[in-house]
């Protein structure tokens, strides 16, 4: 099936203008807000102990002399095997009116308790972060963020935090009013619906194209782009909110990346061609992607296959990998001169560039931004569109490779179309000159024999009727008439020896010898050009057309005119008999078919005008090159 | 019969030469080689010299022994009779050359003919005919059977015309022939004008009559020829 390229271009385009409407829509509610949310990430001072040493009365009451230092943001806070504490003390004012909700962006933080301490009164016990239930969560749509009491601005106290990392995550504390909160809420479920839909978009309409074409290109990205999205989304809270309510102890993002990436390997190879252009590099990346694809889900399932302590180290590595991979193979495709390379360098260099912000975000080395918070969702829906628009490009490269294929099919096929008729030909030319050597010969002689003993016979002696001597030499010539006429209808001798006009003229001399048709022949002199092939072509298809006007035209005249013209040699035959509807008997008696098939092998051109009662003209032409 | 004179003879026929006049012969097949051999024996002041069964063989003969005769089949494996005598009368100008073949298709007998044959006999008849088509050649004729004669449908050679004969032609005449020019049936003449098939025919006799063409082919022929003066009038 083929399928207009235009249509599937503009449909992504279409698709990729519709999500970035959709995101500035979203990102522009964001920036509505123009007070909210109040940065507090500098106000907190920052602590080390090693995990479960150090309680929280402890730290309340000082005693265990943690050495609290003032935070200077950006920083990236993460101490492996360390609990992070963060304190912040403060007195009415500190907090901004109305503050009902405080942030700390990212879902990287395993497990985070706070205690608030409000001068002369309780103390306000939360805990959230990845592994709490998702039920008792205090801010629920959230990556992490805890309740404010009502009133704080006015009171003095402590907000202690205890955070458990295992992973770089920089600092930020953001303080959100309920209305604000809640627009800000809103909008990150929006955002993640624009990501989500953006990305079920690429994959329905890839897939369609995948099972359309029967391309396996296509579901090698679908595979991508649902195991990458996936792999996103194990950094958001949507697991715990719909498959670990719990709170997920386990995080699957590496093995899903692992699967992503073995997919993009497996899209890239398929997408360039590689395997047949380079089998080595074909071979290299398909073992890597299939031993990444082991071993993440050796991570996955916790198997002993390498030392847990090396298993993220080797994965991250192979994905790195994988990723520099795609990369290097598209762009040395893309300067080899394919074109449809570009889409995939440019989106690799995407993911990748996205991913580097977000981890430059993670140690700290931006600050916090939004955008920087959901990089990796806007670089993995930024690949999913730029390969959409490699794989609509695609659907031009097979469609162009498709009618290469049928077009050298049906060359083949009118190859061996030709090469048939010239056997059949020469096969005819065989019989004909045999029938006419062998038996109008062996006639001859016969003939020639019994003429020679009528000849030593006195008159009268040879019997006479049906058994008489000159009645059998009679009989004889009957025979070789008969074999001579059959002779030449199974091949026209005279074409090789005095050329198509003759022959042609021949035919018609022959076919309406002993008719009461009258015929004219005005044949101009055939060019030098006209291939072998196409004289006996059109001499077939001649002796065709005459045969039809003997047979069913009933006409009393026949004209036929043969010349050159431009750089073709063109034949009408036409006649006054009865005529047909071209239209209504099709091609399907007359032979017409197979006249038109004929000529159209040899490249000539064939068409028939008649109407019932009006005669029959038959136009046919070879040209000559 | 006799079609025309051979100009110039190069040699003066004689019943009784010092030397027999040399024959090759080919064929391609032995047992027709061995009947014309077998007629030829008793013909006097002739000898077949040479046999050939290819035109190839014919030919490299025909350069070597100079034969004052060649008795050609049309068809032969390789080089076929035609394509023998194109090129034999470059290699031996004096050469007669007489075809013999069981073709009897004008076309062969005017190709023949064109490339300068001075004999061409029908394989049917060569038993009976070859003496006289000898005596013929010898003396300067052309000799064709005579089976050939009642099909002998000339080359249609058109005569010349004198253009003014355009002008003998009455308008109607001129419509109808300029119809013929235009590659249209009488049929279509006849509806074209209006007028009956049976006219058209008369017409046509007419015409031919008045411009002294003879011949069925030489009505298309010559309306073609003068197509754009047809139209112009």
């Amino acid at each position: 099936m083929m399928i207009n390229t235009h249509i599937c271009r503009w449909v992504a385009v279409l698709a990729i203008a519709l999500v970035l409407v959709l995101a500035g829509a979203v990102a522009h509610a964001q920036g509505d807000e123009t007070a909210w949310p109040v940065a507090l990430g500098e106000r907190f001072e920052v602590a080390w102990a090693p995990y479960g040493e150090v309680s929280a009365e402890q730290v309340f009451a000082d005693t265990a002399d943690l050495g609290f230092q003032p935070l200077a943001l950006p920083s990236q806070l993460t101490r492996s095997g360390n609990d992070l504490w963060l304190r912040m003390r403060f007195e009415p004012g500190d907090w901004p009116e109305d503050a009902r909700v405080l942030e700390f962006p990212g879902h990287l933080y395993n497990d985070v308790t706070t205690w608030l301490k409000v001068e002369g009164g309780l103390i306000h016990f939360q805990r959230t972060g990845r592994q709490a239930s998702f039920s008792g969560r205090p801010v629920r749509h959230a990556d992490v963020a805890i309740n404010l009491p009502e009133g704080l601005s006015s009171q003095s106290g402590m907000l202690l935090v205890r955070m458990w990392v295992g992973v770089p995550v920089p600092f930020a504390a953001k303080a959100w009013s309920e209305p604000a909160w809640q627009r800000h809420a809103f909008n990150q479920r929006a955002w993640m619906g624009v990501f989500l839909g953006g990305v079920l978009v690429l994959l329905v309409y890839n897939l369609f194209f995948g099972l359309v074409l029967r391309d396996r290109a296509y579901f090698y990205y679908v595979g991508y782009l649902a195991a990458l999205t996936v792999s996103v989304l194990s950094y958001t809270s949507l697991p715990e909110e719909y498959l670990f309510t719990g709170g997920s102890r386990r995080v699957f993002t590496l093995p899903l990346a692992s699967v992503a990436v073995f997919f993009a390997v497996m899209f890239v190879n398929a997408f360039l061609d590689i395997r047949r252009r380079q089998p080595l590099a074909w071979q290299l990346s398909t073992a890597v992607a299939v031993l990444l694809l082991v071993f993440g889900a050796a991570l996955a399932l916790r198997l002993p296959l390498i030392p847990t302590a090396l298993s993220g180290n080797v994965v991250h590595a192979c994905l790195l990998l994988g990723g520099l991979y795609f990369l290097v193979a598209s762009l040395l495709s893309w300067f080899q001169g394919r074109r449809e390379a570009r889409f995939l360098a440019q989106s690799m260099l995407v993911l990748l560039v996205c991913l580097a912000a977000y981890l430059a975000y993670t140690y700290a080395l931006l600050p916090y931004h939004p955008l920087l918070l959901h990089a990796v969702e806007i670089g993995a829906l930024a690949e999913g569109m730029l390969l959409s628009l490699a794989l609509a490009d695609r659907v031009r490269v097979i469609n162009q490779q498709r009618e290469a294929a049928e077009r050298a099919a049906m060359d083949a096929q009118r190859f061996y179309a030709r090469k048939l008729l010239l056997a059949q030909e020469a096969d005819r030319e065989r019989f004909s000159g045999a029938l006419h050597d062998t038996i109008g010969h062996g006639m001859l002689v016969l003939k020639q024999n019994l003429e020679k003993i009528a000849a030593g016979l006195a008159p009268g002696q040879g019997g006479s009727g049906p058994t008489g001597l000159r009645e059998q030499i009679d009989y004889c010539t009957e025979i070789l008439d008969d074999v001579r006429g059959m002779s030449h209808d199974l091949h026209p001798h005279q074409l090789r020896r005095l050329g198509l006009a003759t022959a042609m003229r021949t035919t018609m001399e022959r076919a309406f010898a002993n008719t009461d048709v009258e015929w004219n022949a005005e044949i101009g002199p055939v060019p030098e050009g006209l291939s072998d092939e196409r004289q006996i072509t059109l001499y077939r298809v001649t002796q065709e057309c005459v045969n039809n006007v003997l047979k069913h035209a009933g006409a009393s005249e026949v004209i036929l005119l043969a010349e050159s013209s431009g750089d073709a040699y063109n034949v009408r035959i036409k006649d006054d008999g009865e005529g047909f509807a071209p239209e209504r008997t099709g091609d399907a008696g007359l032979g017409l078919a197979g006249m038109r098939e004929r000529i159209r092998l040899f490249g000539g051109r064939f068409e028939i005008h008649s109407a019932p009662g009006e005669g029959t003209e038959v136009r046919f032409g070879m040209p000559l090159a | 019969m006799l079609i025309e004179r051979f100009p110039a003879a190069p040699y003066t026929a004689g019943t009784v030469s010092a030397e027999p006049k040399s024959i090759l012969v080919a064929d391609d097949h032995p047992i027709f080689r061995q009947g014309l051999k077998q007629i030829i024996a008793p013909l006097e002041g002739l000898a077949v010299v040479a046999e050939a069964e290819s035109g190839d063989s014919a030919l490299a003969q025909i350069r070597y022994l100079k034969p004052d005769y060649a008795i050609l089949d049309l068809a032969m494996p390789g080089m076929d009779g035609l394509k023998v005598l194109e090129q034999a009368h470059a290699l031996h100008p004096a050469l007669k050359v007489i075809i013999v073949t069981s073709y009897d298709d004008p076309a062969y007998l005017e190709r023949a003919l064109d490339l300068g044959a001075a004999a061409y006999v029908v394989k049917d008849s060569a038993g009976e005919n070859i003496a006289d088509c000898f005596a013929a050649v010898a003396a300067g004729e052309i000799y064709v059977s005579p089976s050939m004669g009642s099909r002998t449908a000339l080359k249609p050679t058109l005569d010349p015309v004198d253009a003014a004969a355009l002008d003998s032609l009455t308008p109607t005449e001129r419509t109808v022939l300029a119809g013929v020019a235009n590659f249209h049936t009488s049929k279509e003449i006849a509806r074209d004008m209006d007028i009956s098939y049976r006219t058209v025919q008369n017409h046509r006799a007419n015409i031919a009559e008045k411009l002294h063409l003879k011949g069925r082919h030489q009505l298309v022929r010559f309306a073609r020829a003068n197509r754009a003066a047809l139209e112009s009038g």
